[in-house]
């Protein structure tokens, strides 16, 4: 089989990798070109232990590696607060593993292959990129809960993940008192508060005072189906699994576009 | 937002490796980065259904005719 017929189905992929560890596409694109052309050439192999896809990957990091990651003008190359310039903010080894397996879905056996490293690296590199991100995504945070021991549950896990606890407040006044003397970086909020008062009414105030990620903690779901639900939003249902909450936190601020630094 | 890619089923599922348990704490960095993953692949979702730029299939093909010409001498 030629090559065109055995790259061809996975090249819509590399290129989606090249954009995103590259940061632009055109720039992605020109590395995929240089590794198809080393194939093309015969200056590149692809290697008969591995599937197609997995040693078009290889090739291309073969070529990403010898140029593109010494080229990279770091830390300067990304300043702005979205999701792809926080990408960029992430070392280039620790990134390549964070998007082969989180992204791209290579199994870290795979990408032991595509990066040429043993398992051992691979799981390394992977726990390194999580310091990464949650360095990058560290930020102050309020918690809207009336319950003393859910609030404490929710206060360590969020303390576990590097963030810090600006206030924990009971009902919607005391939310909105909060965000006016310490501005978060993100927002966990119940929804039924101890004085009966609404976490949907206190999200509501600070959203229209401040852009904040928001995730709603919730025994009662359906009320936020009301369509009454603020935007931007993410909703867990009690009781809840402490790392669908973490990985939640995760995802609202690697994808909030302003968000504000637990030292800023 | 929910669009999948259309070529779907080439996406995998990280599964091994059987017989090799992970720490804890690796497990939940890769469920949360997981999840990032899969916003990543909606942020990315047109460039996977756009077409793949011309010249890229033309290497290939190139490589393949002169791959087959190599026997008679070329």
């Amino acid at each position: 089989m030629g090559l065109l017929a055995r790259l061809a189905p996975h090249l819509p992929y590399v290129r989606r990798y090249a954009r995103a560890l590259t940061g632009d596409q055109v720039t992605g694109d020109g590395y995929v070109r240089v590794a198809l052309e080393a194939l093309a050439a015969g200056e590149a192999v692809l290697p008969p232990a591995m599937t197609p896809r997995v040693a078009l990957y290889h090739v291309f990091q073969l070529i990403w590696r010898s140029t593109g990651a010494q080229l990279e003008p770091r830390p300067l190359a990304a300043v702005g607060d979205d999701a792809a310039s926080r990408l960029m903010r992430i070392a280039p080894p620790s990134r390549q593993a964070f998007l082969l397996t989180a992204l791209e879905g290579f199994t870290p056996s795979e990408t032991a292959q595509i990066l040429g490293v043993d398992f051992e690296e691979v799981e390394r590199l992977i726990a390194q990129a999580q310091t990464e991100i949650d360095a990058e995504l560290a930020t102050g945070v309020l918690i809207i809960e009336d319950e003393p021991v859910i609030a404490a549950d929710i206060e360590a896990l969020v303390c576990e993940l590097g963030h810090e606890v600006l206030d924990i407040a009971a009902t919607r006044s005391e939310a909105v008192a909060a965000i006016a003397s310490a501005r978060p970086g993100l927002v966990l909020a119940d929804i039924q508060l101890a004085d009966g008062s609404s976490g949907i009414d206190a999200v509501r105030d600070i959203l229209s005072e401040i852009d904040v990620p928001v995730i709603f903690i919730t025994a009662f779901p359906e009320r936020l189906l009301t369509g009454e639900r603020p935007e931007p939003t993410f909703l867990i249902t009690k009781p809840f699994q402490p790392e669908t909450v973490k990985a939640a936190i995760g995802q609202a601020l690697f994808f909030h576009p302003a968000r504000e630094r637990a030292d800023a | 937002m929910e669009r999948r890619d259309a070529k779907g089923m080439i996406e995998q599922r990280p599964v091994d490796p059987p017989n090799r348990t992970t720490p804890p704490a690796l497990d939940e960095a890769r469920l949360r980065q997981q999840a990032i993953g899969q916003k990543l692949r909606q942020m990315f979702d047109e460039v996977v259904n756009e077409p793949v730029p011309r010249d890229f299939l033309e290497i290939l093909r190139r490589a393949d005719e002169g791959a087959d010409k190599v026997p008679e001498g070329e």
